[in-house]
């Protein structure tokens, strides 16, 4: 059974202790949610193994969080990946290093990120069977005016 | 969650591109044409001739496709389907890309969200297409 939890940026590192003492010693994952501009949902998964449950913590950020290497150390790898693909500092992680050896210019995850496969590809919804009904031209969900321009 | 293949059920297909927009892959591409619909009820008031769509090419590349289902969830006419056929495989990326007939040659396993058989080839469309 997994459970949801959604705590305030202040209470992140007070949780995660509380949790793990409460028998969530293991971590699962941490991954975050760009949603848009400077709002970012962080979200960790930790389990309880005895009881076979899970919980899922999730709180709002703005570009950085404290990091929780003190209390889970293999969060750190999911924090630096965290780092990279969306931009978020995670402070106190003694690891600084990019998660992987991959040189990108921005971040992949976040919302506004061109993403190249999209922009050179003809979308297929672009097309309207009845050629004679005039219509606004749709345009795809997701891709951003100006990638394509 | 255990799936298998997509079934299409050409005759329900009225072209409707709601499919074609929403696959979050871009894997569906549909051709048609319009033309003008014989069956249609005449007005007295109308000046414009009804036109129908027809499908010409309705391909799905399971290349690229990510088994969502969403196409399915989304077609109004239900003309998309789960079928228990086996998953497509291929030497290469193309043999992957089925057209109509790939598709609904897997119809006779189709079956609707409510359990019941999908409609076969050479049946009407019985989905919510108005009379």
């Amino acid at each position: 059974m997994t459970v949801n939890i959604s705590v305030n940026k202040s209470e992140w590192v007070n949780k995660a202790i509380e949790m793990k003492l409460g028998g969530f010693v293991r971590c699962e994952w941490l991954t975050a949610t760009h949603n848009g501009g400077d709002s970012f949902d962080i979200s960790l998964m930790i389990s309880n193994e005895e009881l076979s449950e899970s919980t899922i913590l999730t709180t709002q950020i703005e570009s950085s969080i404290e990091s929780l290497t003190s209390i889970y150390s293999s969060v750190g790898f999911h924090e630096r990946e965290v780092t990279q693909m969306f931009g978020v500092e995670f402070l106190g992680n003694p690891d600084t290093a990019p998660a992987f050896e991959i040189e990108l210019s921005g971040f992949p995850l976040r919302r506004d990120f061109a993403l190249v496969t999209r922009a050179d590809a003809q979308w297929p919804g672009a097309v309207e069977p009845d050629e004679t009904a005039k219509r606004r031209p749709s345009l795809p969900p997701g891709v951003l005016p100006e990638w394509t321009s | 969650m255990n799936h298998s293949t997509i079934a299409l059920h050409p005759a329900s297909c009225t072209s409707c591109m709601l499919c074609v927009r929403e696959c979050p892959d871009w894997c569906i591409t549909v051709q048609a044409h319009s033309e003008p619909d014989p069956d249609a009820p005449a007005y007295s008031n109308s000046r414009r001739q009804a036109t129908k769509n027809v499908l010409d090419q309705f391909t799905i590349d399971f290349g690229q496709c990510m088994w969502c289902g969403i196409c399915i969830d989304v077609c109004p006419f239900d003309a998309l389907f789960w079928s228990d056929s086996p998953m497509p495989a291929g030497q290469g990326k193309g043999e992957l890309i089925y057209g109509i007939d790939a598709l609904a040659a897997s119809l006779p396993s189709a079956r609707r969200s409510d359990g019941s058989t999908a409609p076969q080839i050479g049946e009407p469309p019985s989905g919510r297409r108005k009379k």
